[in-house]
């Protein structure tokens, strides 16, 4: 596969890509800018297990946000009130936002359309809900606080430990890559092309035998996953959790990223964040200027660039350099 | 018995803010196919504009609920022009993300100039009345009354007006009213501005009752989609039905059990409907 792909500037691009972010703890002079890094990393797990769903399905869940909410809750509640092990609570929370998005996905991805649309944003909605009902648990609208980082693994020789910035900040990375290798093969799997074609015309896979129903659970169940484990580091890395971690507004902007990176498209999962992240930071924008813009860029993208920043480099790609020669 | 009344009353309240802000949810849906995510906030955005104008001009409510369906009508036209006209042949996906970048373009443009804290709207009828021991706010009568009015001049503008019945020949069947050469734009314009214009009314009606903020339009949105849903989709008079129904399970459930248990109900009757009679209760555009 690597021989197939060694070729393309799009492989050599992400290779520097992928350089370039485990440099930047080196090159970062400032604590704040490797912050910011560290976010955009976390943004890019929730528009990349929504790219799985809705990028390559082309099932809009808006029940996502929620989902990376439940599993941050899920780990803020068995670290703080329980005092479990980082690594046994960063697979328990797996297991339960999985359990949860297979009884969201099971009613919801029978439905086609705008139905399936309404459904998960209710689902989102009500899980909120609980969540900030559940005081005793989660600590209702005051959210958790204080929860712990990831903890040491010891080694024979020396111990891995997550104190520092810097170190949380590779784990992200490395969760991150594995995340991007396991939608790199699901796009190249059966199930992922079964994924594709369900977008492109649902009922004539259905006609040649596919069990469009059961490609789209199991598909449903892994993007929850991956958005829980990352709702998991985000918790174990921020160290406070409120309900907005888990309300609806954070599908909504994982949306907007993933639309201003490219629906469906690998690098655009760490594209759209990184640039719409980079410009409220650049505007100094507090919470209320970002929704406006968010929306804003959401409605100017899809009509005049459906395909995001990736679709657009790719265009002008294909200007430069394709039809060089051809005689138009 | 009175307290039966008072339940019967706070759900006609109820149902009457979800009643208005349902059908024009079901119009736009039966015309132009979107499911408007952004009807909710423009509901919120019509008490606003209440607010903004009472503010401005002292407390003339009447004038000012006059000014504000037609902003609020003005609004539709420049959403639907701008925003949802450019992807009307678009992947059908492309028109719902729009409408969840309005959603959140107007709750971030009114939170940019009015902040997120909650405001007051005072009623201009402070009058509580009292029939036989069951009370009434006189702005909560205004609401049950204005929406009737409202939705039977809804009902005649559709059933006798030539613009009205093509919308509803058009969210009928499609193809056969293309066919008799009704103009697609000018209906899905001419849906849109109704729909604005109604959630103006109920943001409008309903500013003096309860308190204004930002986030008030997301629970009538999602109540609205689950009675539009019960009703069938594109369907007027199912969205009527669901409305009242969807209030009356609200107010009974918080009533008797919580309100976290009302919001499972109501879902759950939305995705029960949508599983065993997926075009609604009334029958509706699948």
């Amino acid at each position: 596969m690597i021989a197939k792909a060694s070729l393309s500037p799009k492989f050599l691009f992400s290779i520097a890509g992928i350089v370039f972010l485990a440099i930047i703890p080196l090159i970062s002079t400032t604590g704040f800018f490797l912050h910011i890094t560290t976010v955009i990393l976390l943004w890019t797990m929730l528009c990349l297990s929504l790219n799985i769903i809705f990028g390559y399905g082309g099932q809009l869940s808006l029940a996502h946000g929620g989902l990376f909410g439940l599993g941050a809750y899920v780990y803020g509640v068995l670290a703080t009130k329980l005092g479990i092990n980082f690594w046994l609570a960063f697979l328990a929370a797996g297991v339960a936002v999985g359990i949860i998005g297979l009884l969201i996905g099971i009613p919801s991805l029978r439905l086609k359309g705008p139905y399936f649309v309404i459904v998960t944003l209710g689902f989102n909605i009500i899980l909120a809900a609980i969540i900030s009902n559940l005081t005793n648990l989660t600590g209702g609208v005051n959210g958790l606080i204080g929860i712990p980082g990831p903890g040491a693994i010891p080694g024979p020789f020396f111990t891995l430990d997550f104190n520092s910035k810097t170190s949380q900040y590779y784990l992200i990375l490395f969760f991150l890559l594995i995340f991007w290798l396991v939608m790199y093969f699901i796009r190249d799997s059966r199930i992922g092309k079964c994924l594709v074609a369900i977008k492109q015309d649902e009922d004539l896979c259905q006609s040649v035998g596919i069990n469009t129903m059961w490609v789209k659970v199991q598909t449903f169940v892994l993007s929850s996953v991956l958005a829980g484990l990352g709702g998991v580091l985000y918790a174990s890395y921020i160290g406070v959790i409120t309900p907005h971690d888990a309300s609806f507004h954070m599908g909504f902007d994982a949306l907007v990223y993933l639309t201003m990176g490219g629906i469906g498209s690998l690098v655009g999962t760490i594209l759209g964040p990184l640039i719409m992240i980079l410009i409220s930071e650049f505007l100094h924008a507090v919470v209320e200027i970002r929704l406006f813009i968010n929306g804003l860029a959401l409605v100017i993208l899809i009509i005049f660039m459906p395909q995001g920043i990736t679709g657009g480099i790719a265009q002008l790609w294909k200007k430069l350099f394709q039809t060089r020669g051809n005689p138009a | 018995m009175a307290e039966l009344l008072q339940q019967i009353l706070n759900i006609l309240v109820l149902g009457s803010i979800y009643c208005l802000v349902a059908s024009g949810l079901t119009l736009v849906y039966g015309i132009m196919n979107v499911p408007n995510f952004a009807q909710g906030n423009l509901y919120m955005a019509g008490a606003y504009v209440v607010f903004f104008l009472g503010s401005l001009f002292g407390i003339n409510y009447w004038f000012c609920f006059l000014v504000t369906i037609l902003i609020m009508t003005a609004v539709g036209l420049l959403v639907e022009r701008v925003c949802f006209r450019p992807v009307s042949n678009a992947p059908h996906v492309n028109s719902f993300v729009v409408a969840l970048g309005v959603l959140m373009a107007i709750e971030g443009l009114i939170v940019i100039f009015f902040g997120a804290d909650y405001k007051e709207v005072r009623a201009p009828w402070k009058r509580i009345l009292d029939f036989y021991g069951v009370t009434i706010a006189g702005q909560r009568l205004l609401v049950i009354l204005g929406t009737l009015f409202i939705m039977v001049i809804l009902q005649y503008f559709i059933k006798r007006t030539k613009a009205g019945m093509s919308l509803d020949a058009m969210s009928q069947n499609r193809e056969l009213a293309l066919m008799v050469g009704i103009n697609v734009n000018r209906m899905s314009l001419l849906a849109f501005m109704i729909s604005t214009g109604l959630a103006g009314v109920a943001g409008a009606l309903m500013a003096p009752v309860s308190f204004v903020y930002p986030a008030m339009g997301m629970t009538p949105l999602l109540i609205a989609f689950a009675a539009v849903i019960f009703g069938g989709m594109g369907n007027l008079s199912g969205a009527v039905l669901g409305s009242f129904i969807m209030a009356g399970t609200q107010v009974l459930s918080i009533q008797y059990f919580s309100s976290i248990f009302s919001d499972i109900a109501i879902f759950g009757m939305m995705i029960a409907v949508l599983l065993f009679r997926p075009k609604g209760i009334l029958g509706g555009r699948g």
